[in-house]
């Protein structure tokens, strides 16, 4: 049951992605769409997801509950996400209603970019790329091309739109955290797992704001849950493995770092099925990933090669050789692991909530598998990726740019985080119940 | 200078529970000691735990979790209305960029209004929207007329026709 409805949620996020990617490729080769072509690609791309859903739900094993617990175990976790869905759903509606245009970010850049695409027909929208003050032009287009092709949909530019995209992006966030963990784990852990999201301040701030960091978060976190997948039901593995790229690849096309995390899943697979000499599992996985990943990435390229001008992340390298520049991010890293979660004025830091999860659950590790090992790994190079992004930045006031941004990195991950160490380094579904007691 | 350990009283409960559990888990009461009763507890601690951080948020919000910005929105919106089809406007301010904030929700705002006019710092184009918090006509060069007054600071200008 929480393995469809994981599965469910996952190709609920895909099917988003998919929808503002074609809106967006509409836009761009044949002008801009009409609500009724809109309509049409929405219509064709969910039947389309529903069909996969429906083979893909036939064959996922259906595995009985494990947990043997206390009662308490049962009914104290379900019932906290009750009451933590219904305060939490409060306080992000009342947000939302206090920042109907979301925050600096959403109308400075992402609805921004959505109302040129919106409003520029006949190619005025490329006037997102224009040379201007602050127009971060080249920033990818999933979060504005979805608010686009719903307010095409309802043929009116509504602010609300962009609001319940960015609360359904987070929803969807928590929902498969609970449910894939829930498939996987097969006891109550899942509530527990998305109960650490919610008690993590911070990630909920970003709900209403209308950025795309709970998008991107979500992307990381679907393709950590397909890959997982793929691992656990070797029945389905093929087409979630495709499905992770597919993922991935919406993650790139969401913000800039979704790139680095599609190189990390990438190259932390490589690293680990190549060090266990696991060739043929290897050369079958890059496979599959790749060709979800291949549309996507075909995309993004194409958008950064004909239409925004050059980007390079390595802006100099003249900070490599000054010590005081490492001190100096290492410093930022301190801190925005101390602001992380928004806890440290009052409530308690979510990394040691998850700390008190893997106390409850944490058994020896055995027999630990490749696709955890390759996910374990991701999280460290998406951090030695933003170790090396402030190293070749050319800001020059550091402080202030490591603490405007690094804490947003951090929130992007967490969802996968949580997914990863409640799923990845503990025993699975795969194990016996023995094993997971 | 942030402190190096949080201050807030809900860690020295933290420690408190965890020691607790400590006791509970190393046996040290065996009548209430044991691996079971330590989960429990470790369980209910969490919870309570997670609870906490869930009331944190829930009244940061009610307090008014808002970030200092008016769009003027409605204002806004009749300054899009009116300009004609076209491809930049200019714009000028008399806020400094160094009252960062302030600039901001300005230029941004203004932004947002009239995409997808790209908007240009300087009055170079033929249309040019003056955003100011105290009005002074030397904002604006010689050669332009006032299209209309949209009150809270927001002005439309055009070049004259020659």
């Amino acid at each position: 049951m929480s393995g469809s409805c994981a599965l469910a949620l996952i190709l609920a996020a895909l099917v988003l992605g998919t929808f503002s990617s074609a809106v967006f490729l509409w836009e761009w080769v044949v002008g801009a769409p009409t609500p009724l072509s809109a309509l049409i690609l929405l219509i064709g791309i969910t039947g389309v997801f529903i069909k996969v859903f429906l083979v893909l739900k036939r064959r996922i094993p259906l595995l009985q509950v494990a947990s043997v617990r206390h009662w308490v175990f049962h009914l104290l976790p379900a019932a906290c996400m009750v009451i933590g869905l219904i305060c939490s759903g409060i306080a992000v509606v009342r947000q939302a209603r206090q920042e109907p245009n979301g925050e600096w970010d959403a109308f400075a850049v992402w609805n921004l970019h959505a109302r040129f695409l919106y409003r520029g027909s006949e190619g005025a929208w490329k006037g997102i790329f224009a040379p201007v003050t602050w127009s971060n032009g080249g920033y990818p287009l999933l979060l504005p091309g979805l608010v686009n092709g719903a307010w095409t949909l309802v043929g009116d530019e509504r602010p609300i739109i962009p609001a319940m995209l960015a609360i359904a992006f987070g929803a969807l966030s928590i929902g498969i955290v609970w449910s894939g963990v829930s498939a996987l784990a097969r006891d109550e852990r899942g509530w527990l797992s998305a109960l650490v999201l919610l008690a993590t301040p911070s990630f909920l701030y970003l709900f209403p704001d209308q950025t795309a960091d709970i998008p991107i978060a979500l992307y990381m976190l679907a393709t950590m849950a397909l890959l997982q997948f793929a691992e656990a039901w070797r029945e389905v593995r093929r087409p979630m493995l495709v499905l992770a790229g597919l993922s991935a690849g919406f993650a790139a096309w969401t913000k800039d770092e979704g790139l680095l995390f599609v190189v990390a899943v990438l190259g932390s697979h490589l690293v680990t099925l190549a060090l266990l000499r696991y060739w043929r599992d290897l050369r079958t996985n890059l496979t599959m990933i790749g060709l979800g990943l291949a549309p996507i990435l075909a995309l993004l390229i194409s958008f950064k090669i004909f239409l925004i001008p050059g980007n390079n992340p390595v802006q100099t390298i003249g900070h490599a050789s000054s010590a005081g520049r490492y001190w100096e991010i290492l410093l930022g890293f301190y801190d925005a692991a101390k602001g992380f979660g928004g806890t440290w004025q009052g409530g308690i830091h979510p990394i040691l909530l998850l700390g008190l999860f893997l106390l409850l659950y944490a058994r020896p590790l055995r027999n630990l598998r490749p696709m955890s090992i390759s996910l374990a790994l991701v999280v460290p190079a998406m951090f030695g990726g933003y170790f090396l992004v402030y190293l070749f930045s050319s800001e020059g006031n550091l402080h202030d740019y490591i603490g405007g941004t690094l804490n947003r990195l951090c929130i992007q991950l967490w969802p996968a985080s949580v997914f990863m160490l409640a799923t990845g380094l503990l025993p699975t579904s795969t194990a016996t119940a023995n094993e997971i007691q | 200078m942030s402190a190096l350990l949080p201050t807030n009283g809900e860690y020295l409960i933290v420690s408190v529970l965890f020691a607790v559990y400590l006791a509970l888990r190393l046996n040290i009461v065996p009548r209430i000691g044991g691996r079971r009763n330590s989960e429990i507890f470790l369980l209910v601690f969490l919870c309570g735990a997670i609870s906490v951080n869930i009331g944190v948020h829930y009244r940061t919000v009610q307090r008014g979790y808002s970030r200092d910005k008016v769009l003027y929105a409605e204002t806004l919106r009749s300054l899009s209305q009116v300009l004609p089809e076209g491809t930049r406007v200019g714009y000028v301010s008399d806020i400094k960029r160094s009252d960062r904030n302030a600039w901001l929700v300005r230029y941004f705002g203004t932004k947002y209004a009239v995409a997808p006019w790209v908007l240009e710092e300087g009055t170079v184009p033929n249309w040019v929207i003056v955003n100011a918090a105290v009005y002074d006509p030397r904002l604006i060069p010689d050669g332009m007329v006032l299209v209309r007054d949209f009150g809270e600071g927001l002005r439309l200008f055009r070049r004259k026709e020659e």
